[in-house]
């Protein structure tokens, strides 16, 4: 239990750490860090517990494909959040960069605590409340320090190629929002072909090193053709839009 | 105009393709997979419906299917998977993942046929049927039902009615329920 409720934890909740590790070496202007994490996480964790109600209403609906429907609904506000970050310019007002920063936060917060709020939740109601509290610490205290070692890497990172940072962030968006591709796999839209290659030899998806990129940039050891231009699409659009915006600034 | 009607007769139509899906169903009790061992046949897509007996929620997991979707207490779910290879593919409850386990082992579809001719007289042509035929359907039965193994059985009413073989009329009469 207390081992399960850690990997759990690492699973959901890791990808949000680091999130929010990028993000903040990605902010076009100086802001607030401790104030942009305390309110993202706590609207993301009020979100998180409405999200999940939505995904037990919604569990029957359409022949039990409602759930799937709701996560990419999610994701896609979730990418239009990165997009707007994406757009932003020193020069924008500062409500509009910590507007963005916190909606990016919680809504990865809600997406990915969903899951983990259900599990919490049950076994809580069973009063396994001690092991499950252990747990949860552990499983925070490993999330955190991954995200801490990110950001300070990032932090150096940013200091030398301040854009190599902004492309660690647009990969970890992108791998984030091709769970569309899978969730729609799994209701039956789409099918994927025959994997590309397979380096499972290399870094198995189920090895930690395996989690903590999947985390970082939704790597996956077998990934079709359609899966890596999904991930394509979903890198281009902000380069795209941000370029044409950033433009449109300059010549107003 | 036009798209109105697209639009309307896709709504009929998404149903239709939906029902030539064949329906496979695995049930979640006391944190176990019922049946543990489910097999289908390769290269056809197949709709999953798991069903959750418990009280408690539980996530159905599979690093293999490439799958993994909550199943709230006492409710349903329904996903979609393959065209699988021909080979095993495991699954577990992410919540449970020492006692809920399971794998399902897609076989050639003309080879799945094949169990069912082979009560009768053919003998068993290729590795993995000979691996599957090892313990007879009827003996299964009598094991528990953790351990049973169920062959197919589709969506439509009539062609599971059709494929239904006395042994596994054997497996639904002793678990008191048909998958």
């Amino acid at each position: 239990m207390l081992i399960n409720t850690v990997v759990l934890f690492l699973r959901d909740a890791l990808p949000a750490f680091i999130l929010v590790a990028l993000l903040l070496n990605t902010t076009a202007k100086p802001l607030h860090q401790g104030r942009v994490i305390s309110i993202g996480a706590l609207v993301g964790a009020i979100a998180s517990v409405l999200l999940m109600q939505g995904v037990l209403l919604s569990a029957d609906w359409w022949s039990g494909i409602g759930n799937e429907v709701l996560f990419s609904v999610v994701l896609l506000v979730f990418y239009a959040c990165a997009l707007w970050h994406f757009c932003l310019l020193p020069t924008s007002k500062r409500w509009q960069h910590y507007g963005a920063m916190i909606l990016l936060i919680s809504v990865s917060v809600s997406l990915n605590g969903a899951s983990l709020y259900t599990y919490l939740y049950s076994f809580w109601s069973r009063g396994e409340g001690n092991v499950l509290m252990l747990g949860t610490l552990l499983g925070i205290g490993i999330s955190l320090c991954v995200a801490i070692i990110l950001y300070y890497a990032a932090q150096w990172l940013a200091l030398h190629h301040s854009r190599v940072v902004k492309g660690v962030l647009l990969l970890h968006i992108a791998g984030q929002m091709n769970q569309t591709l899978f969730y729609f796999e799994q209701i039956g839209w789409v099918s994927t072909g025959e994997s590309l290659w397979n380096t499972s030899q290399l870094i198995s998806e189920r090895s930690e090193v395996g989690h903590f990129f999947t985390a970082l940039v939704g790597y996956k050891e077998a990934p079709s053709i359609e899966y890596l231009g999904l991930f394509a699409v979903w890198v281009v659009i902000p380069i795209v839009v941000s370029t044409l915006y950033h433009n449109r600034s300059r010549n107003l | 105009m036009i798209r109105r009607w697209l639009g309307i007769s896709a709504l009929f139509l998404v149903p239709i393709a939906c029902a030539a899906i064949p329906e496979y169903r695995l049930v979640i009790e006391n944190n176990l997979f019922y049946p543990s061992t489910m097999h289908v046949p390769a290269d056809i897509k197949f709709r999953l419906v798991i069903e959750n007996k418990d009280d408690d929620p539980e996530e159905f997991d599979s690093f293999d299917l490439n799958r993994e979707k909550v199943i709230f207490g006492k409710r349903s779910a329904t996903i979609y998977v393959g065209p699988l290879k021909p080979g095993e593919y495991h699954y577990f409850g992410e919540y449970n993942p020492n006692s809920a386990r399971g794998k399902i082992i897609a076989i050639l579809p003309e080879q799945f046929v094949a169990p069912e001719q082979q009560t009768t007289s053919q003998k068993p042509s290729t590795k993995p049927l000979k691996k599957l035929l090892k313990v007879p359907l009827k003996k299964q039965a009598k094991k528990s039902a953790e351990k049973v193994a169920h062959p197919i059985k589709a969506a439509a009413p009539e062609t599971a009615k059709t494929r239904e073989t006395p042994a596994m009329s054997a497996i639904i009469k002793e678990e008191g329920h048909a998958y």
